[in-house]
């Protein structure tokens, strides 16, 4: 058996993961961090909360931030702009925060 | 409800043929079937005398404006076979465009599954017909469904095709975060040939867990069911082929599946 380069197995790998990413399931996660439950578990400082995620994608680590973000309802809510980019790549770091989170 | 796809990266390996087989096996029994057919060639449809050039609606229309959701669209574009209890959600020429317009787009890859959600009490199996390459439609397909079956030509080239299929099952499975049981099971199988003996050895030995234990045999009856349009059992109940698929759909049956509950798709 032969096998699949880098170069494929990346860009199959962004292929899938848009095609399969559930936005429902990533809208659940931001109404719970947007309305945070008040057990003291879930609390890791005062005003900050545990966003639980779920290992999403095959795809670069990158990906699965972007796709996060993508997720979230109020990036949905804009056209695709460079604004909307700007915005997806500004908030990069605490997309990875959160993901650290799981 | 219970959701087979048969799939394959490489043509002419027995899929729709296993399709329909499965299918009419499974009517015989009593089971509501539907059948899907996933590929822009429209095999599938044509097997049932449908045309794929002048259908008005079909399984592309359900990618468009949220029709994947509405059970009254969905319940127009299903249409009747020859043999009652199995129906047919066909494909038209136009799902080869399908890929230019909806592949950038995010959760494409869900529409069959949230189509299916709307159709979970209707039917007890969907088979799903799918194209030999990897697309947005072969993608549905395995998102979609509880286990895939693997049809594979018992000769040489079609192992590569095979060791792709299980390359592209392996990431969707890596992507969606679960288990798909798959089998393998190998068509056009002739005794007689060195080829068709070697390659089912080399297939044991690359997959040994996964290739079915019996092999679907070269048999003209299933041209001729195709020729009619009927279902193989109702042309030949007795046929090689015939009493092949009934083995490997005992086998299937068997199989533990995924969970993957309604609420999962909708």
């Amino acid at each position: 058996m032969s096998a699949v380069s880098h170069n494929n197995q990346s860009r199959i790998a962004g292929y899938l993961d848009t095609l399969l990413v559930d936005h429902s399931l990533w809208d659940a996660k931001l109404s719970l961090a947007m309305n945070p439950p008040v057990r003291p578990l879930d609390t890791i400082a005062e005003g900050k909360f545990l966003l639980a995620t779920d290992r999403f994608g095959c795809g670069s680590k990158t990906q699965k931030y972007i796709h996060l973000l993508n997720g979230l309802s109020l990036v949905r809510q804009l056209p695709r702009s460079r604004l909307r980019k700007n915005i997806l790549q500004s908030c990069s770091p605490l997309a990875s925060e959160a993901v650290c989170c799981d | 409800m219970r959701i087979w796809s048969i799939a394959n990266q490489k043509g002419g390996v027995g899929k729709t043929t296993s399709v329909v087989s499965l299918g009419g096996l499974l009517a015989e029994r009593g089971a509501r079937v539907l059948l899907i057919d996933l590929d822009p060639h429209g095999s599938l449809t044509s097997y049932f005398r449908y045309d794929p050039d002048s259908l008005e609606t079909s399984l592309y229309d359900l990618f468009f404006n949220q029709r994947c959701k509405d059970l009254d669209f969905i319940h127009k574009v299903i249409c009747p076979t020859s043999r009652k209890g199995v129906d047919l959600l066909p494909a038209t020429t136009a799902l080869a465009t399908l890929e230019r317009q909806v592949s950038g787009q995010d959760g494409m890859g869900l529409v069959l599954a949230k189509t299916l959600a709307q159709l979970w009490d209707d039917y007890d199996y969907a088979l799903l017909d799918t194209p030999p390459i990897l697309g947005v439609l072969l993608v549905n397909a395995l998102a979609a469904c509880q286990r895939l079956v693997i049809p594979t030509q018992t000769e040489h080239l079609a192992l590569k095709g095979l060791e792709r299929m299980v390359h592209t099952l392996k990431m969707v499975m890596s992507s969606q975060n679960r288990q798909l049981p798959y089998t393998i099971v190998p068509t056009l199988f002739d005794r007689r040939t060195h080829a068709s003996m070697t390659t089912l050895k080399e297939m044991r030995q690359l997959y040994p867990d996964h290739v079915w234990q019996e092999a679907i045999p070269i048999d003209t009856k299933l041209r001729d069911a195709s020729h009619e349009g009927l279902f193989p059992n109702e042309m030949d109940s007795l046929s090689r082929g015939v009493r092949a698929y009934r083995h490997l759909l005992a086998e299937l049956d068997q199989g533990q599946e995924v969970k993957h509950e309604r609420s999962i798709a909708q």
